[in-house]
């Protein structure tokens, strides 16, 4: 039976989405690191890069690899499966309600409506559109399976299928929240318990967005392009196995050292070590499947972006493990290792993936060819040189970082006690950074540029082509003995084991669900259910109705992305910062605020250390109370005033998630807060500071910064002043 | 084994564990043009998986099931009290300063010039660089907020006032910075910077 299949199948989701998104993504980042050298570069609330960098992350991966994925899950199902995708109405909600998404993301993040969550900082609605979008996504795909003719599944779709059950497993239980307005939440988890599903969220994005559908981007794309079978079938079976059960434990090892308890933090470990030889699989199969195509690698740019992709693959899976190792962890945690990772895997497997894969779409789906060679090769070498210097820079400055933070001199002080002294010696490899970016970019509009070039040569009437596609007998009542070999040449050889499950997807993706759910609850329920995990303090308090205003301030500002909260037992931390946290510290902290990077120093014992003046002037000009301060001015905080009517609401949603405020508190959170804004102007206007600023919004952010990590001290210094009257 | 193989030098990289080219065999199926082998894992990979997971098992009976590893929680009492023993050992902990050693010291122009240079780096954020005074107290008035004396001053310098937010220097600086700053805010005073923040304490001398 003869099937027309129409070329313009794949060009569904567009290729060039994707790069505009790398575009505007790198943009983003350039703006970014110029905040890094030029902190006076921000000229409103809304180019902070505390809330800039989580519009960068959220491109990169919604948009840049999301849209790449999409791009390859259309094409290649549908080649695979020999059948035209369910719906197309399905695929067009699919596309658009992405791209309206990506648009809400770039509207609400600069606007500072953030979750306070790594790479789930969207909120409420748009994860709701989210949710939406991709169950349409999800039916269409899974509807396209149903009617396909061919029997068995390819090792490329159950990549896809591993993707998206587990992404939407992720997405809904990391972002269940109570909200506190149109655009205001707060996370149903508490503390240590949100930080463990948050990173079991985040790494797991890297598993199964940016990796899973990647993985089977170049089952499909590479074999065609080098048009040599696949290495090694029985690889693919057990690399795939593998890295879907173990990648779901590896979460807790971005939270070594920190209040999580310590066996989740081991499991998070040793997961990841065991995950090494998984992922190397996956580069293995791709490059030997390349044996005998080495010639075509010097020719043509899509094997060439594959190749260097499927090596930063590789090199980034080692690196992972090896981050995840807890002594390595201790140096490389909050540095900018952890940026010269991600963007090895970002830029360099992700980006060229997709790229290979645009250079291979292109001049087949607009049926011309491609525009320049040459150009095309330039994108690869300038962009190659891109990223090695991106990484390599970012290395040297991690470490550099690290080394100067734990170093003490020989009588036990600490060589770098000032903070500032570290982020100003890492400055010129930011520039270095900045230049690989950079070059990253052109390459990358010189591949828009050639893509376009080419689209413009396009015929005025495309051919269709025309495919023969197997008839779906194994949908037929089941023949006669006799036929039954004829019929099925595989028969022929002896069956694999696992070959059954592929001509079942219902049963292969049930199973997959449960590799994933029930790797995810051997560890959720027991940080959930065992109560020594979170060892309650007495001193411990919920914020008063200012310091949650306040607080939701550092939310929205979005500190997280450079401040820690999170003192790690290690000798040098306590000197610098002071006694290392507790779980018990956090059982109030909806959304947790730990992060994952210290772009200036960790402030979870913030509070008390310095007068309300001191941060009057810190919020005003960094610069004036820390010379060589990287951090933006927030002159906002000192012209916006506090929205007295909308503290009841939260206090009154943090109480629905149990936080045990008294009653005065709920019957008048606002009066209690003014009360406490009152106190705090008077203290600040007695240390010499300002008067009549108590309705500003650097007041609450005050109060908070001022309670912050003081709750277990306060307690120490009372049972001091009453021994044993505990 | 294909002549473009071959040619390419593809061969020449195989080890002698390499799968033979006889296990080059084809599976049956074919996608959309892709058809796959089915080579044996190579023995490193499955070598290197193997000790992973047996490192798994032996890092989780180390540390979590019996094992003589030490917590997190125990590792951080060792070194800290480790760290305690060296600070101290350490020799210039014991230097003494009293009154007279000061006051020779702010004679000294070299120690003060270097006072200068710890003031800039560390002082100078609330104190502003001249000693006017921003967040903390004006420096260069004839008034002093704690005790009249220049150990007075290093005292505070050491100690810190942690209700107005001044932070205990002792544990940060060297002594030998620490007199050296002291002595540099010693001559300071009276010198009367100005546009000076309002004067706060009590009245003092200006040192001689």
């Amino acid at each position: 039976m003869l099937q027309l299949l129409d070329a313009a199948d794949g060009r569904l989701v567009g290729e060039e989405d994707a790069a505009l998104a790398v575009a505007k993504d790198e943009l983003v980042q350039a703006v970014d690191d110029g905040d890094a050298v030029w902190p006076s570069l921000n000229l409103a609330p809304y180019f902070t890069f505390g809330r800039l960098r989580p519009l960068h992350t959220n491109a990169v991966i919604f948009a840049f690899a999301g849209n790449g994925m999409f791009a390859a899950i259309y094409y290649s199902s549908q080649r695979l499966l020999k059948a035209r995708m369910f719906s197309d109405l399905l695929s067009n909600i699919h596309f658009w309600g992405w791209q309206l998404i990506i648009v809400a993301a770039a509207v609400t993040l600069p606007l500072g409506f953030t979750q306070g969550k790594e790479y789930a900082e969207l909120e409420w609605p748009i994860d709701l559109a989210i949710t939406v979008v991709w169950v349409v996504f999800a039916v269409n795909f899974f509807g396209t399976l149903a009617r396909r003719r061919e029997r068995h599944l390819y090792v490329a779709l159950w990549f896809y299928i591993a993707t998206i059950i587990t992404v939407a497993i992720l997405h809904i239980f990391n972002n269940l929240v109570i909200p506190a307005g149109p655009f205001k939440s707060y996370s149903i988890y508490a503390g240590v318990q949100d930080a463990f599903m948050q990173w079991w969220y985040g790494h797991n994005a890297v598993a199964f967005f940016l990796t899973t559908p990647f993985l089977g981007l170049m089952y499909y794309f590479l074999p065609k392009a080098a048009d040599r079978p696949v290495f090694s079938y029985r690889l693919s079976i057990l690399h795939f196995w593998s890295l879907v059960f173990l990648y779901i434990w590896a979460g807790p090892h971005h939270l070594h050292y920190t209040a999580l308890p310590a066996w989740a933090s081991t499991l998070g470990m040793i997961f990841s070590v065991m995950l090494w030889m998984p992922s190397w699989g996956g580069m293995i199969n791709g490059l030997l499947t390349l044996r005998g195509a080495w010639d075509k690698v010097a020719e043509d740019p899509v094997l060439k972006f594959f190749v260097v992709a499927i090596t930063f693959y590789g090199m980034s899976t080692f690196e992972g493990p090896m981050l995840s190792v807890k002594s390595v962890n201790a140096l490389s945690h909050y540095t900018n290792w952890n940026i010269a990772h991600v963007h090895g895997g970002a830029l360099g497997w992700v980006g060229f993936m997709v790229f290979g894969m645009v250079y291979w779409l292109v001049p087949r789906l607009y049926q011309a060819p491609l525009y320049s060679l040459r150009l095309a090769s330039t994108h690869f070498w300038i962009s190659t040189i891109g990223i090695v210097l991106y990484v390599v820079s970012l290395w040297a400055a991690g470490i550099t970082e690290g080394l100067m933070w734990r170093a003490f001199d020989d009588t036990g002080r600490l060589q770098f006690p000032d903070f500032v002294e570290t982020s100003v010696r890492i400055a010129p490899m930011y520039w270095v950074r900045m230049l690989g970016g950079s070059l990253y970019i052109t390459g990358t509009l010189i591949g828009i540029y050639n893509v376009y070039k080419t689209w413009a040569a396009r015929p005025a009437v495309y051919a269709l082509a025309e495919v023969e596609v197997p008839v779906p007998t194994w949908r037929r009542p089941r023949p006669a003995a006799s036929d039954q070999r004829a019929l099925r040449p595989e028969a022929e050889a002896p069956a694999h084991w696992h070959r059954r499950w592929e001509g079942l997807p219902m049963v292969f993706s049930v199973l997959v669900g449960l590799a994933v759910v029930v790797a995810s609850l051997f560890e959720i329920l027991p940080t959930f259910l065992i109560g020594d995990n979170v060892p309650r303090i007495a001193a411990v308090r919920p914020y008063r109705p200012l310091e949650l205003y306040g607080r939701d301030i550092y939310i929205r500002e979005g500190c997280y992305n450079c401040h820690s909260q999170m003192v790690r037992p290690f000798v040098d931390e306590t000197v610098r910062y002071g006694e290392y946290s507790k779980p018990g510290e956090f059982v109030y902290d909806h959304p947790f605020q730990w992060g994952s990077r210290r772009i200036g120093p960790d402030i979870h014992r913030e509070g008390g250390k310095r007068n309300h003046v001191w941060h009057w002037h810190h919020f005003r000009d960094p610069r004036a109370t820390s010379k060589g301060s990287v951090m933006p001015a927030y002159p906002h905080l000192f012209s916006d005033r506090i929205d007295w009517g909308e503290i009841q609401d939260r206090v009154d949603a943090m109480a629905m998630l149990g936080t045990p405020y008294s009653k005065a508190a709920l019957d008048d959170a606002p009066g209690q807060a003014r009360a406490q804004a009152e106190q705090i102007a008077a203290e600040l206007a007695a240390q010499g500071g300002p008067t009549g600023v108590a309705d500003r919004e650097v007041i609450a952010l005050i109060a908070y910064l001022q309670r912050l990590g003081t709750d277990i001290t306060q307690r120490a210094a009372a049972e001091q002043a009453a021994p044993g009257g505990k | 084994m294909s002549t473009a193989e071959i040619a390419s030098g593809a061969k020449a990289s195989r080890t002698a564990s390499a799968p033979d080219p006889a296990d080059d065999r084809l599976m049956h199926h074919d996608y959309d043009g892709i058809r796959e082998y089915d080579n044996p894992l190579p023995f490193w990979w499955k070598g290197i998986f193997v000790v992973c997971i047996a490192h798994a098992a032996a890092y989780l009976y180390w540390f979590h099931l019996g094992g003589p590893g030490l917590s997190e929680h125990e590792q951080y009492a060792a070194r800290h009290k480790e760290w305690k023993a060296v600070r101290a050992a350490a020799p210039q902990e014991q230097v003494t300063i009293d009154e007279a050693a000061l006051t020779a010291l702010t004679k000294d122009s070299a120690a003060v010039e270097r006072g200068r240079g710890v003031f800039l780096k560390n002082c100078a954020s609330c104190h502003t660089e001249d000693g006017r005074g921003l967040v903390g107290p004006n420096l260069t008035d004839r008034f002093q907020v704690h005790g009249a004396t220049r150990l007075d001053l290093w005292q505070t310098i050491q100690t810190g006032v942690p209700d107005k937010g001044m932070l205990s220097w002792g544990p940060i600086l060297p002594p030998a910075e620490l007199a050296a700053v002291a002595a540099f805010v010693v001559t300071l005073r009276g010198t009367e910077v100005a546009g000076g923040k309002a004067s706060e304490g009590h009245s003092v001398e200006p040192f001689r």
